[in-house]
This record gives structure tokens, sequence and C-alpha cells, in this order.
């Protein structure tokens, strides 16, 4: 079986435990073996977006340490890739080796979806739902990225799932990281706007890759439209599973 | 214009409840998204040609002070004067200079946005006892009504058509109508009057080319047309950067300018300009003035990674990419640049102090770099500039960031290499979420995370990954109680 | 030290690799262009194309004129006007007509802003785009196309070039004051967005396509 190191974005660890765990449930049912390195905790992205660099710098040094033995890391969220694969070796620029395994360890960094279709060519997860789910583009995954086609790939494999068209599925939910904290008024006009697009597009799920987007689009649904619901990429893969989760 | 962006938080919070402002914007922006890509898509091989604007201005930039003698040389063997302001203040008073040794009165402009950074109308009508009239008739109306330009090719595309009229109503008298023919119907009039007797004319330059001497000059209207070609005095204003190496390259950039702007093949006009008349013409001006403007741009240039913020070509696509743009508008950002291209290049002009909202009040959704076609990296330059700021940086206006800040994330990196005081602070922080949290969600958070829980609540899974870990580890198994809520929900449904 | 020996030098001063590419944009050969193309674009951006061969030329500018209802016509000084349609032609519709070389400076300032239409031929044009070439060199004003209500060109299909990048070839070697470039009808979309042609320039412009 091949083996896959994973990358869990501390949101995750600290908020969404269960995208963790469907993650888990998830690359398991599919024949992987898992590896977790308990010494990882962050990719540093906050420290990079706010523009504090030697703390990123640090951050950076310890992850690579972490992971650079591991022959495919695979995590559920664009961002925290993108950080590695992209920032990293700007980070680390003229510092020496650093920069060289900062870029080594970027080829071998994976956003989940990417990983399936991409890495492992799997489209068809075995997955089964009946209804319709909406795909919202997070701006990572699809810009940073360049990752579209193959979140799509993997749900219109899913059996019974009807994909609604998304009106302005392209564009920012209003995360941003620290943006949400210091400009809430911008953030929470953002991720309104977001949400009534999804309310229009009909879908029961809305479908969502990355875990900033997640916790906003999430969070704000359930304060104001508690009867929807926005589920990351991961989980609704791995609990409409055939055979049922953990099977 | 005199430029005012310390006060975004409160113009921002006064924009961004515009809902029907902004609900406009989302269609302007859907529709220009539609024509653009439409233009593009028309291209013979769209990528290609995208690559090519990139590399121009790549070339450009990297070699600007060698372009910009070239040009010099062959603009003045053409007969143009070319003159260099170091600043702001310089360029008016140069300018000033040529109203009062050609006697002018009336001055007719292009749309500009360098002599809207130098604030050069304002200017000249006080020094030099100058009428200066916005052909453009977009600019025109925000001329009139005294605000930043909403759009930098599209000043007034905020308006709506009751605005303007009153507008006009006010400024020129004209009669009161709603019908958009007869509008422009009235300023067209008003302006042939000020061509008429325009002794002036002062225009921006979409770009200089080097090999030949000349400026070219793109339009819808017809105003800058009759600028160059009416008054007995022409007037150029370039920024440093707005030079190609020869003529394809300028048409190139032309090209992609106006499909990105306006989703055109080409504008209706287009006026290659190489000096004042020749001979045998009698349209034309007789003495004709470049002004190559520095204020600030030789201390951007200096920066190796700053640099290529000089890439910009002013097409304006990056505004209808821009979530923060479409929602808050123009006005927060204080000056006549607003939107991504204005947060790349305000900071480095005037200052990261001033202009600290403008690079932090961005999501980095990475919208604006995805369509630039001047191959700019807008997130990499928010990136430096924060980082400038939290550092503190002299030549760009930065004092050192927020002390509470840096303390804050030296304690969370001292936790974020520390495993174990990292399990512990989560622990705390969920302890604390805890406290106002309810069947998995977070409803009232404290301190500074309070803006968040305001608007929204936040997931709080009952188990963090490593306790979940730790069990799928000991059993192969382990209870992921998120997805037996929605198993369960699932079976109640059916 | 002047504002220009001050900036120069401290652009130089920048650390940069410096070579100048003067290749980004292939050169071309000047090639021909498709008339199709040419007329299909030039009527999308609204200008009205007419389609004839040199016999039907007088008549088709008369059916324009007569269209047009304009009684003052002001007419360049080129071969083709004298050769197709000199202002005999018009005086016989009973419109007044005359070349811009026949009138004193001040009589012809005075003209150009208030004859109703202007008509001239031109030195290229670009099928891909729909655009006429005006090199003004003396014999083809600017505000001739500019001022008017109407713009009549006169457009040979030998002069067709396929696109701007032909024009650039030749505008590199081929120096006059001014080259305008015109596409279709003036206009705004500044209205609150309502597209409105013919805005500083003129209101319809014609375009006699001349097969040859």
């Amino acid at each position: 079986m091949q083996k896959v190191s994973l990358f869990i974005p501390c949101a995750v660890d600290a908020l969404m435990g269960d995208v963790g765990a469907d993650t888990v449930e998830l690359l398991s049912s599919l024949g992987f073996d898992l590896i977790y390195h308990e010494e990882q905790t962050c990719c540093g992205q906050p420290a990079v977006s706010a523009g504090h660099l030697e703390a990123a710098r640090d951050i950076a040094r310890r992850f690579i340490e972490i992971f650079e033995d591991d022959e495919i890391i695979v995590s559920p969220s664009g961002s925290c890739v993108n950080t590695v694969k992209n920032d990293y070796p700007r980070l680390l620029a003229g510092e020496g080796d650093w920069q060289r395994r900062a870029e080594a360890l970027g080829e071998r960094v994976w956003e989940l979806s990417q990983f399936l279709v991409d890495g492992a060519g799997i489209e068809d997860v075995n997955a089964a739902f009946a209804g319709k789910i909406a795909y919202h583009k997070s701006c990572h995954i699809l810009r940073a990225l360049g990752i579209d086609e193959q979140p799509l790939k993997l749900l219109n494999h899913v059996q019974g799932a009807e994909i609604a068209p998304l009106n302005a599925a392209e564009v920012c939910c209003g995360f941003g990281g620290q943006f949400a904290l210091k400009y809430p008024l911008i953030s929470s006009t953002l991720v309104d706007i977001k949400t009534e697009n999804f309310l229009k597009s009909g879908a029961d799920i809305l479908i969502v890759s990355d875990p900033g987007c997640l916790l906003n689009i999430g969070g704000y649904l359930h304060r104001h439209h508690p009867d929807r619901q926005a589920m990351h990429l991961v989980s609704f893969l791995a609990r409409n599973l055939k055979g049922g989760v953990g099977a | 214009m005199r430029a005012d962006p310390q006060n975004y938080v409160k113009v921002m919070e006064e924009e961004v409840v515009k809902r029907d402002q902004i609900e406009f914007m989302a269609q302007v922006g859907a529709v220009f998204n539609m024509l653009t890509a439409n233009a593009l898509g028309q291209l013979e091989d769209h990528g290609l040609a995208r690559e090519q604007s990139e590399a121009i201005r790549e070339n450009t930039v990297e070699n600007l002070p060698e372009l910009l003698e070239e040009f010099e040389r062959n603009a003045v063997a053409n007969g143009m004067e070319v003159l260099w302001a170091a600043d702001a203040a310089e360029a008016c008073a140069i300018i000033k200079d040529l109203a009062v040794k050609h006697e002018v009165k009336v001055i007719t402009k292009g749309k500009s946005m360098i002599t809207e950074e130098i604030d050069l109308n304002h200017y000249l009508e006080e020094e030099a006892g100058v009428k200066i009239y916005e052909g453009d008739l977009g600019e025109l109306i925000v001329q009139m009504r005294g605000t930043a330009p909403f759009h930098i090719v599209g000043p007034a595309i905020n308006l709506n058509i009751q605005q303007i009229a009153q507008t006009l109503v006010d400024n020129i008298g004209m009669e009161y109508t709603e019908e958009a023919t007869e509008i422009a119907g009235n300023v067209r009039d008003f302006m042939r009057r000020q061509f008429e007797q325009a002794d002036m004319g002062i225009t921006g330059v979409n770009m200089a080319v080097a090999s030949t001497g000349s400026i070219v000059l793109v339009e819808n209207e017809g105003n800058i047309r009759w600028s160059t070609g009416a008054p007995r005095v022409h007037v150029a204003v370039m920024s440093l950067e707005k030079v190609a190496a020869n003529t394809a390259d300028a048409f190139h950039i032309m090209d992609m300018l106006s499909r990105s702007c306006t989703g055109q093949g080409m504008t209706s006009y287009v006026s290659v300009i190489n000096g004042p008349k020749d001979a045998g013409e009698r349209d034309g001006a007789e003495k004709m003035y470049v002004v190559i403007l520095d204020n600030g741009r030789s201390k951007i240039y200096a920066d190796e990674e700053l640099r290529q913020a000089l890439r910009c070509i002013r097409c304006g696509r990056c505004f209808i990419a821009c979530p923060v743009y479409l929602t808050v508008g123009a006005y927060p950002y204080g000056w006549c640049y607003p939107g991504p291209m204005g947060a790349v290049i305000s900071p480095l002009l005037l200052g990261l102090d001033d202009t600290y909202h403008i690079y932090e009040a961005c999501t980095l959704c990475g919208g604006c770099e995805s369509v630039c076609p001047a191959g700019i990296k807008h997130v990499e330059m928010f990136h430096h500039y924060r980082a400038m700021k939290a550092a503190g940086n002299e030549t760009f206006g930065a004092s050192r960031g927020s002390a509470l800040e840096r303390a804050g994330f030296k304690g969370w990196a001292a936790a974020v290499k520390n495993p174990a005081l990292f399990e512990k602070s989560m622990g705390l922080l969920r302890f604390y979420l805890g406290l106002g949290s309810e069947e998995g969600q977070v409803h009232k958070m404290p301190g500074p995370l309070k803006a968040w829980s305001d608007y929204r609540d936040l997931p709080r899974a009952e188990k963090t990954f490593r306790q979940y870990w730790a069990e799928w580890q000991k059993t192969g198994k382990a209870e992921n109680e998120a997805a037996a809520k929605a198993d369960e929900g699932g079976r109640d449904n059916e | 030290m002047s504002s220009r020996t001050m900036i120069l030098e401290k652009l130089k001063a920048a650390g940069r690799p410096g070579r100048i590419n003067r290749e980004i944009m292939p050169p071309v050969e000047t090639r021909p262009g498709d008339v199709e193309v040419f007329v299909q674009k030039a009527a999308a951006a609204a200008a009205q194309v007419i389609r004839t061969n040199a016999a039907e030329v007088p008549q088709a500018v008369r059916e324009t004129l007569t269209e047009l209802g304009c009684k003052t016509l002001l007419l360049s000084d080129e071969e083709i006007i004298k050769e197709y349609f000199p202002p005999a032609a018009a005086e016989e519709m009973g419109i007044e007509a005359g070349y811009v070389s026949e009138l004193p400076a001040d009589e012809y300032r005075r003209s150009i802003f208030r004859t109703e239409a202007g008509m001239s031929g031109c030195d290229y044009a670009l099928a891909d785009s729909g655009t006429i070439v005006i090199r003004h060199d003396g014999d083809n004003q600017r505000l001739l196309s500019l001022a008017p209500d109407y713009y009549i060109a006169l457009v040979k299909t030998s002069q067709m070039l396929k696109d701007r990048f032909d024009l650039a070839g030749i505008l590199e070697k081929e120096k006059t004051a001014a080259v305008t470039l015109i596409t279709g009808v003036s206009r705004t979309a500044d209205v609150a967005l309502q597209v409105v042609l013919g805005m500083h320039g003129p209101r319809k412009v014609y375009i006699i396509l001349i097969d040859d």
C-alpha cells in the first residue's frame, strides 16, 4: 500500500477534527497506508500573511525537517499546501540549502483532490448521494494552485449527486485569515453574498475544499441559515461512501 | 487630487452598507467579466498574447533608463521638447510655466490619471488662471462633482443617470433629461465650444515608443484627438514606466489593454503622435512637450522586489476581479488609484503607514493577479508591504508595526515550534471557546475574536484531530462524532 | 543637478540585467488583409460600409450624401478625392463643397467646426479590426475626420493590411507627425453604462470600400 503522510492544518486539528477524521477514513478506504507526524503543528501561513517573516522562516524550516523524508504528503487544505509549495521557497530564498529543500519538499506536497485525481488516478471513490450539491472554488485551490477540474471530477463520480451551478463560484468568500477579524464588515458582507448565491443555487450542500472557507461559510450558515450546510469535500465523500463510514 | 487614504475605515464603513451599490457593482463586474473574456478569447492564442504582454512589461522595467533615453533622443529629433520632473510640484510648475509662456487661457484634456496624481487641474486653475475642461465624459462628471474617480477607465461607473444628469444641470446649465443620448449630446455641444477655443491640450501617454520617439494614445470618445489636434500647444504627461521598445510592443500592450478593459479589440481612435505638426498640416500643435515624471518611482525602481509595481498598464481589469473593491467601492482608497492596482502603487507612493488599510484589507484571493496582462504578482506585493510594515521601513514610510501584534506572533510562533506547548495552547483556546459554545458551535467569542462571533458561529468539534488519531491508532477505528451525527440525520430522513 | 540627471542616475544605479529585447513581438512582413473580415469588423463598430467598384464610386458618394441630407462638405486634398469626387460633383447636388487647401487658415478653422460632412481617403486599412489608418501628411487634415457630424472615408481594397502589427512595421520606417487609427464611430459608456454612439467625433461614419 502507498504510504501517505498526513498534513493536517492547525484549524482542522483545533476546530474541525472531524474533517481530519474524514480524511483518514476516506484515504484508508481507498487503500492508503497513513502516517501522521504528531510533532506537526502549523505551516505558518498566518505569519506569512501578516509579514512576520522571521517567525515564518523558523516555522518553515521546522516543517521541512518534519516532512522532508516523506514521499507523499497530502492535506485537505489548499491554502496550507500553497504556503508550503509557493511561499516557503520565497521565504527561504538565499538561505543556501533551505531553498532547495523547500522546493524539493514542495514537489511532494499535494492538496487532497489533486492527489486523488492526478497523483493516484482516482476519480471514483465509490460514494453515493441523492441530492443537489454546489461547489465553491476556494481562492488558493483555484488560483494559487490551479486546481479546478479535480474536485469536480471527484464530485461528478458520486453516484446520484447533482451538481448545481453556483453563481460567482470563483469569488472569494471573505475569510482571508486575519482579514475576517480585522475587517469584519467587509468579510461578513462577502460571506453573506456567497451565502445568497448558495441559497439561490437550490443545492442542499455547499462543498468547500478549504478549511478557512469552511469555518467562514459554515459558521455563517449555522448562525443565519441553520437548515443549510457547508461541508468539506473530504467529509462529503467520506460520509457518503457506499458501505458507510468506517467500512 | 489630494490623497486621503487614512480615512479608509471611516469611508469603508459608510460604503459597505450600501447593498444596492454592491449589487450594482456585482452586475457591472459580471458584464465586464463576460466582455473581456470574449475579447481575449478572440485572440488567436490568448496564452501567448499574455506571455508577450508580460514580457514586454518586464523588458521595459528591466531596461527603463535606456529606453527612456532612447525615447527622448528620438522624440527630440522629431521636434518634441522633453522635460523631466522629479516630483508633482516640479511637474505642475513646468506645465504652469508653459501655460504662461504660451498665453494659455483655455485647456482641454484627455483623461489622464497621472495628472490626477499630481493634482494638476487645481494647481493650474489657481496659479495660471486658466480654465480646464476634462474632455472625457466620465472624468468631466467626476471633476464637476469633486470626487475621486470610481475606476481608472470608467471614473463615473457608480453613478446612476439621475446623478449624472443633475451634475450637468448644476454645472453646465443643461436641461434635465434622463435620456443617455441627449445627455451625451449636451456634453458634446458643450465640449465642442471648449475644443474650439482651447489654446492648450493636456493628455497622458498610454505608451511612449522608444525606437521612434512617438507617443500612442487610445480612446473611444474623441477628446484626445481634439486635445492633440485643435490647440496650438500639446503637453503630454507620462510617468517613467510608460515606455515600450518599439511600435509593435506598444500596439500589443494597447491590444491587451483594450481587450482587458472594455472588451474591445480596438478602441474607436488610436493616435500615434510623433511631434508638433508637420509643415503641410493645419491641425495639430505648433509646440509639443512631453513631461516625464518620477514622483517616487525611481525609489520603487531601486528595490528589485518592488520594481514589478511599475509594470502596470492601467487597464483596470483587476478592479472587477477584486471582491473587496466590488464591495467597498473606490472612495475608501482615498485617491485617484483605487482597487488592486491602487493597492499596489499607492502604498509605494504615499507611504505604508498612511495606506495601511489599503494593503491590509485584502483577502489575498489572487483574483487581481490572475487577470493582470502585465504579469504583476499582487499577492507577493501585499506580502512585501505587510512584512515591511511589521519590521518598519523608513524608505517607504512605515513605522514599526504594532508591538502587541509582534508579541502575539512571537508567542504564537513559540507554540508552533513546540508541540507540547501547541497542544496545551490549543486546549486552552478550545476551553475558552467552549464557554461560548453549544452543540459543537461557538456562538460568543472573547475579546479580539468578537469580530468573528458578532457575525457568525464557529465550529468546535468534540475532539481535536490529535485525539481522534490517538484513538484510531489504538483501535484502528475511532468515533467520528460529527460523521455519526450526519449518519443519524440521514437515517432519520429515510 | 537637473532632475533629468538625477532621475536617470537613480534608475541606472539599481542593479539590472539590462538587455533590451526588440523581438518580443515577431516582426511581420506586410500581410494583406481579408476584406470580408474588414467589412464585418467595421460594421460591428457602427461604421456603414458600402462596397463598390471604381466605376460606381461617384454614385455611391452621391447616394450617401443624399441619405445624409447635408448641405456642406469639406474635402481632403488627396488624389482619390480629385479622381472620384471633386467639389464640382457635390455642387451639382446643391451641396456647398471645397477642398481644405482652398480655405485660408482662419476660414478653415471656422469651416471645420461648421461643416456638416467631411470626406477623405486613407493610407491603409486594417482588416482584423475594421480600422482605417490616416497619415496626416498635409493632404488629409486631422480634424476633417473628427469635427464634422458625418465622415465619409474612401478606402481601396488594395490598401488592406491584415492587422496593427503590419502597420507597426510601416510606422517604424515612415514617420508623419500624426497617424490616426479610426475604428467605427466614437462612443461613450460613461452615461450610466449605456453606450452612446457619436460622442466627440462624427455621429455617422461611412466607409466606401472600393474593389481594386
